[in-house]
């Protein structure tokens, strides 16, 4: 049986983004996705504000790294700039309080909408897909939707639209089944109104 | 008759565009809805604010329901509510950390619901239905998902489990069938039974909780009642 992985400690941050940086430089959408998957796995327990940006960057990473489009040559300006910038996101995530690390954040935020200059909608998407998914991931783990909804700001209406379609909710089998449900509401709901 | 309902049931029923089977069984049962304002909150508020175009005429639809006087705005006491709030967020712990499990309007629903006799709750969202039912199976699920140990604090769920005995959880799906039972698909002729069936599929990917194995046990069930 495969042994159970260890939490990473939530207090470090740190060598999360150094490892962001060395697989965003190697290009490997591979990489990128397993550290994606988990800190999405692992974000309820430990969450915190800085957590939670780190998890999406690294989703967002992820998605640019697996268009080509997006890491040709001529992006490699850009390229550069987000890498410099998640540098200093490192430099000062163990350490900064949140404002600070927000400030940090943006300038993050902004470098990877700037790679595509022309057609931002695929990166601003990534990111309001990321939020959502983590949202999702959050319900199906067992948190209720108003909490992934209040952890998230996502709407708790998407969060749940989502589940639904991405059948995520199906992850339990409740003990009650649909027939013992029917029983109980039919005792309320029987008469027919006077 | 009263019916406690989460915003989760409301939007789904919304979504699904069957919200008329609440105007059904309150016309024809007499079945009063009852709501605390946190959830007109979430299901009205919310979406108009944050201007989520997409959810505009679910939104307007659950609207109107409060305008008709179909659900009816209930205050239960924020000292109940908070109480409730800090019980279910005690419940389990990770390395002696609580798991803030519920929020704020999920515990309002339970609080108001808490002084009816009948005690019943209308809620697609599945995690404050199973902290009510069954909260080790919830407990034995996050241990699976996160691959650590969680603990229960017993003394809150003993209180939480006093607090909510009785109440019985209702999803969408059972409205859906309890209207279907009463008649509200009789437009539909001989395909009623494919339009209770559809429904129930439409409301499943509306975010109501329900298995595809439970669709397809009642669809199984109302064909076996009908060939004898």
């Amino acid at each position: 049986m495969k042994r159970p992985q260890p939490l990473n400690r939530p207090d470090r941050l740190r060598p999360v983004c150094i490892s962001l940086v060395k697989n965003l430089e190697k290009r490997s959408p591979r990489r990128l996705k397993k550290i994606s998957d988990k800190l999405m796995r692992e974000l309820a327990i430990h969450y915190s504000l800085k957590r939670f940006s780190v998890t999406l960057l690294a989703y967002v990473l992820y998605k640019i790294v697996s268009k080509p489009r997006l890491i040709s040559s001529e992006h490699d300006k850009e390229m550069a700039n987000i890498e410099r910038s998640i540098n200093e996101l490192t430099n000062c995530i163990d350490s900064c309080n949140d404002e600070v690390f927000n400030k940090t954040f943006e300038k993050v935020k902004d470098y990877i909408k700037n790679l595509d200059k022309t057609d931002p909608r695929f990166l601003l998407n990534r990111i309001n897909k990321g939020k959502l998914k983590i949202g999702a991931i959050v319900y199906a783990q067992g948190f209720s939707l108003g909490r992934a909804s209040e952890l998230t700001g996502i709407d708790r209406h998407d969060i749940q639209n989502y589940s639904g379609k991405t059948y995520m909710i199906d992850r339990i089998k409740e003990e009650k089944t649909i027939f013992e449900r029917l029983d109980m509401a039919r005792r309320i709901i029987s008469r027919k109104k006077e | 008759m009263k019916i406690y309902c989460d915003s989760s049931s409301l939007i789904s029923l919304g979504d699904s565009c069957v919200i008329d089977m609440m105007y059904f069984l309150h016309d024809n049962h007499g079945v009063r809805f009852m709501v605390p304002p946190s959830v007109i909150d979430e299901s009205i508020n919310n979406p108009l604010k944050k201007e989520i175009k997409e959810y505009y005429a679910s939104v307007r639809r659950i609207e109107k329901l409060k305008d008709d006087k179909i659900i009816e705005v209930t205050e239960p006491e924020p000292d109940e509510t908070n109480k409730i709030l800090d019980m279910t967020n005690h419940l389990l712990f990770v390395q002696w950390k609580p798991l803030h499990l519920v929020h704020y309007g999920e515990s309002e629903v339970l609080a108001a619901a808490r002084h009816n006799k009948d005690n019943m709750i209308l809620m697609d969202e599945r995690t404050t239905r199973m902290l009510i039912e069954s909260p080790f199976v919830l407990k034995t699920h996050m241990e699976k998902e996160f691959r650590i140990n969680i603990m229960i604090e017993r003394n809150n769920m003993i209180n939480f489990s006093n607090l909510t005995k009785g109440m019985e959880v209702i999803r969408s799906s059972e409205i859906a069938v309890i209207a279907y039972e009463h008649g509200y698909f009789d437009n539909f002729g001989p395909k009623k039974k494919k339009a209770i069936e559809a429904i129930l599929y439409e409301l499943k990917y509306s975010g109501c909780a329900i298995h595809m194995s439970e669709i397809a046990e009642y669809v199984k069930s109302i064909t076996h009642k009908e060939n004898h």
